[in-house]
């Protein structure tokens, strides 16, 4: 009894460090950060052009345009955060300190969690601006909608560009495997939150967060089952 | 819905079956070169290795 | 080296009597669609069309058993770690990208005269897009990867994710928009109709279980010829 508690606090601690370590890198040099927000809000002010100037046009459209600025500046950070391991050779020592490997994997998801959480709260309050949405009276489950939107697209970009990061070609890889995965989860947040927005006369936001629900909890057992065979091959 | 019993289809009909053996024809070809490819390759190598 | 037949280290398949079953399978595919076409009347709604179900459901079959082979064999070769079931899963999924491709555009010329439309974004044609693109990122990745070991255990990580997504897809895209005519079961169909297409169901298995296993020859015969020439190059005597 007091080993499996021992392991889980070495876990637990494992985990922190790895998360610890990359926000610090990260905020080190802010450069990074405020580069992936940028490109996401110059998204939006692009799709702002393509959708046209009419004002119901574009509040319909929001939500959408949100999640894909969202993901395209995502892309960008999930390759970065096996960046700096990749340059300095700090990947293979990491692998070669005792402990389960999963580990890692959840270290990186918390930072990058954090990483996107904050382009995402950045990005949805530019585009309520830019778009002219109002706060709906939902907001708690807007908040959640995009919390669990954002745990899938977190967790199967770390898990994918633990793979194309470390390949030829992975601009390129990363976003072909990564973004036909990840079309439940954007189908749902942005029903969704459409849904929240409109008021939801259907109620159809609660099928699409459970779907959410079921889609994160699936792909967040099945990606820390597989990284270890992905991290040592 | 356009109505479409009585109307003549046969073009699209037989587009779909030229693309259907088009595609076996292509894949069936490209299968039995990737083999023949191999198999020579694998020659090549047993030769330079048994000299 | 004295037996250069028996160095290479893994167990090069036999071609045996799958010449001869291709052939026949050919043979069979030939006619199988001769007689669907042969015994069919006219449909009372789809009229001509109909004609072409005969080798596009067949096609989106074969659809559903290579992903349940590519799920099974990743699973296999995460487990085990054996070649065979890498080049395995990789052979199902090309061959299931083939016929992937060739559903969508049957569907597509099925489409044009039904809904006058070229493509529309209904339920079972945007699932199976998407499922299209799963597998070409599944081939994409295992092109862009040299080393075997890496290859085969990142890929196998993919096809495993990628199958789980599935069912997953299928219904989130369904509960979007959905237009698409209900599946009709063999029970509720007119028999001459079901025979016409579950002897094309026979047809095209025959035909993905040959194509599968000549291009799985095919892999296993480079891999070996690879490792042949590795070893002769690190001093083979």
């Amino acid at each position: 009894m007091t080993r499996v508690r021992q392991q889980g606090g070495d876990n637990w601690r494992r985990i922190r460090a790895i998360a610890w370590k990359d926000l610090t890198t990260e905020r080190r040099s802010k450069a990074g950060f405020n580069a992936v927000v940028s490109l996401g809000i110059t998204i939006l002010v692009l799709f702002g052009f393509a959708l046209g100037p009419d004002a119901q046009v574009l509040r319909d459209a929001a939500p959408g345009a949100l999640w894909l600025a969202v993901l395209f500046a995502g892309v960008l950070a999930f390759n970065r955060s096996y960046q700096v391991e990749l340059d300095t050779g700090a990947l293979e020592p990491l692998l070669l300190y005792p402990g389960a490997r999963w580990t890692i994997f959840t270290g990186k998801l918390l930072a990058n969690m954090l990483f996107v959480g904050l382009l995402l709260v950045i990005v949805v309050i530019a585009g309520m601006v830019l778009f002219a949405v109002k706060v709906p009276d939902a907001w708690p489950t807007v908040i959640a909608v995009l919390a669990l939107g954002a745990i899938g697209l977190v967790t199967l970009g770390t898990f994918y560009a633990s793979m194309a990061s470390r390949s030829r070609a992975r601009e390129v890889l990363l976003p072909l495997l990564l973004f036909p995965m990840l079309v439940p989860v954007l189908l749902a947040a942005m029903q969704a939150s459409k849904a929240l927005i409109g008021a939801d006369m259907m109620l159809e936001a609660g099928a699409w967060i459970k779907m959410l629900i079921a889609y994160d909890i699936i792909f967040v057992l099945a990606t820390h089952l597989a990284f270890e065979h992905v991290i040592e091959a | 819905m356009p109505p479409i019993a009585g109307q003549n289809n046969w073009s699209f009909v037989i587009a779909a079956y030229a693309i259907t053996w088009i595609t076996i024809i292509g894949y069936w070809v490209h299968v039995h070169r990737t083999l023949r490819d191999a198999q020579h390759d694998l020659d090549a190598a047993n030769a330079a290795g048994a000299k | 080296m004295t037996a250069p037949a028996s160095s290479s280290a893994i167990p090069v398949p036999k071609a045996g009597s799958w010449p001869l079953f291709g052939w026949f399978t050919l043979a069979f595919m030939v006619f199988s669609q001769w007689y669907a076409i042969a015994t069919s009347p006219a449909d009372r709604d789809m009229g001509d069309l109909q004609k072409i179900l005969y080798v596009h459901v067949p096609a989106s079959w074969i659809m559903s058993i290579t992903f349940a082979l590519v799920f099974v064999y990743s699973l296999l070769y995460l487990w085990k770690g054996k070649d065979s079931y890498d080049l395995l899963a990789a052979s199902s999924a090309e061959v299931g990208a083939t016929f992937v491709g060739l559903t969508l555009v049957q569907g597509m010329i099925w489409g044009k005269p039904t809904w006058g439309v070229w493509w529309t974004w209904d339920a079972r044609l945007t699932s199976t897009l998407v499922l299209f693109l799963v597998f070409v990122g599944y081939l994409a990745l295992r092109a862009f990867i040299d080393e075997p070991q890496r290859r085969g255990q990142w890929s196998a990580a993919v096809g495993v994710l990628g199958s789980i997504n599935v069912p997953i897809v299928w219904m989130s895209v369904r509960w979007w928009r959905t237009l698409h005519q209900m599946q009709s079961t063999p029970q509720t169909m007119d028999p001459t109709y079901r025979n016409g297409l579950l002897i094309n169901f026979l047809a095209f298995t025959l035909l993905a279980v040959y194509l599968i296993r000549r291009r799985y020859e095919a892999a296993m015969i480079a891999r070996a010829a690879e490792m042949t020439s590795q070893a002769a190059a690190l001093g083979g005597h």
